[in-house]
């Protein structure tokens, strides 16, 4: 199944974009009393308002409206990802993060364990410091822990 | 004089450049005619939109004519009454010029001028194209100049349509706001320059383009009001030349009134009639508002990418067969 909706709006965006070119050349060539270019200016502009209207229109009733997430997946990669030792850094400093992101990327082993694995944090401190929330919120994420943490290298 | 050959079902008009036969039964003349010949362009019509705002325009200018004299009771009436039904609809087969045209819009403005004026006649018991019962220049076109009806009609269909746009926008805006809701607590990742990056959520995806969205029903705002400025008075180089001061003074008010919508005057004519930087303003804000939606759905296309090798996030609803030739697709 493509995603046709989508797709329908792309193509109504080059048409419009297309079209301010059109418009923008038509007004610039006025001269002195008058601009006779009127005709085309309102024949685009009025396709793009239009076409734009109908598009958002179907992008409302047959695509957004009837999304869904697929939950487990997206958790999955997060888990499995690099990328969260950005938010283990500030406990184990960078140091020692860079280290365990580059064994991840190379044996393709978790974040998780490899830090379990070395004993740097805790499961409850990780689980405290990965949630979902605290992760995609400004600060550090799970700043009471970090406050708690004794003689952490980076602590401020 | 109009020669009416009953037996063809035609009748024969005249202008400046000479005589043509306009069928018996048609409301436009000979003027609409030439343009026909001219411009077979797009093989499309005049929107709508911009034939109701062209009546609604001359409307106003007949009823103005007559407040301060200039037009009788009886013709005002009759022109009133056929503006009327094509602000109603009605006639819409009788605007047959091409949106694409020379003449910076007057085969537009002749072809509104000759249907009213010929409408007019019949009302007042005549037959069309005795145009001394009702003249398309000397009574429907009184005052008025190609050069500030077809702008001011434009602008007028421009609000109109933007309007209807930015309903479009604000069911957009909920529908997102809605999503960002119901995804708060999907976590993923983030990505920048398509590398992971760090983890987002999906509402907080949803809710940014929701924001978006906002900043353009904002925009479009404005673009209403940098259209909601006519140079009706101005004639045709502004400076306003056999239209009557009082007529100057009041048609744009007449034209706010009848059409319910927030319109003003220009406030420099000349500058109104020459300038026409409000339409790449208000185009650039269309194009904006495609730009966010074209990315919005750049990101959904790839998030929902798969099923089994793609980004797998989301799913789209299904909506049709995507493949003529692969089975299940």
């Amino acid at each position: 199944v493509n995603p046709v909706i989508p797709e329908v709006v792309n193509q109504v965006a080059f048409n419009i974009i297309g079209n301010d070119m059109t418009i923008t050349m038509a007004a610039e060539a006025g001269q002195l009393e008058l601009n006779a270019f009127e005709p085309i200016i309102f024949n685009n502009l009025f396709q793009s308002i239009e076409t734009l209207t109908n598009a958002v229109r179907t992008l409302v009733d047959n695509c957004i409206t009837g999304i869904t997430a697929n939950v487990e997946y997206c958790r999955n990669m997060v888990e499995n990802s690099v990328g969260i030792i950005t938010a283990i850094c500030p406990f184990v400093g960078y140091e020692k993060a860079a280290i365990v992101a580059k064994e991840a990327i190379k044996t393709g082993a978790s974040i998780r364990d490899l830090i379990l694995r070395d004993g740097l944090l805790t499961k409850e401190q990780l689980d405290v410091i990965l949630n979902p929330y605290s992760m995609t919120e400004p600060g550090i994420s799970g700043r009471p822990l970090f406050m708690k943490l004794p003689a952490i290298q980076n602590k401020v | 004089m109009t020669k009416i050959d009953k037996t063809k079902k035609l009748r024969t008009e005249h202008d400046s450049i000479g005589t043509k036969e306009v069928p018996l039964d048609a409301y436009y003349g000979v003027q609409t005619l030439r343009a026909v010949e001219n411009f077979n362009i797009t093989g499309t019509k005049m929107h709508p939109e911009l034939i109701a705002s062209a009546a609604q325009i001359k409307k106003a200018a007949a009823i103005t004519n007559y407040e301060i004299g200039h037009l009788d009771k009886k013709r005002t009436d009759a022109i009133v009454k056929a503006c009327d039904e094509i602000i109603a609809g009605k006639m819409l087969d009788q605007f047959i010029v091409d949106p694409i045209q020379g003449g910076a819009g007057t085969s537009l403005n002749m072809n509104v001028n000759e249907v009213i004026a010929n409408r007019a006649i019949e009302i007042l018991g005549g037959e069309k194209g005795n145009y001394t019962i009702v003249n398309p220049n000397d009574h429907v076109n009184y005052g008025q100049s190609t050069n500030d009806v077809f702008p001011s009609c434009g602008r007028i269909t421009v609000i109109k349509l933007l309007d209807k746009a930015g309903q479009q926008l604000e069911r957009l805006y909920k529908a997102l706001v809605k999503k960002s809701e119901e995804f708060d607590d999907v976590i993923k990742m983030g990505r920048t320059q398509l590398q992971d990056a760090i983890p987002i959520r999906l509402g907080q995806e949803f809710r940014a383009y929701s924001t978006a969205i906002r900043r353009d029903i904002a925009r479009f705002e404005s673009a209403k009001q940098e259209m909601s400025k006519l140079n009706m008075g101005g004639t045709a180089v502004g400076t306003g030349l056999n239209a009557d001061i009082q007529y100057c003074q009041k048609i744009v008010k007449n034209i706010a009134l009848i059409s319910g919508l927030p319109l003003v005057q220009a406030y420099d004519l000349i500058d109104a009639t020459q300038n026409l930087d409000g339409y790449p303003f208000v185009s650039g804000i269309v194009k904006a508002c495609a730009v966010n939606l074209s990315k919005m759905s750049n990101d959904l296309r790839l998030m929902s990418s798969g099923p089994r090798t793609g980004f797998g996030e989301i799913h789209l609803p299904e909506k049709q067969n995507g493949s003529s030739i692969m089975p299940g697709r």
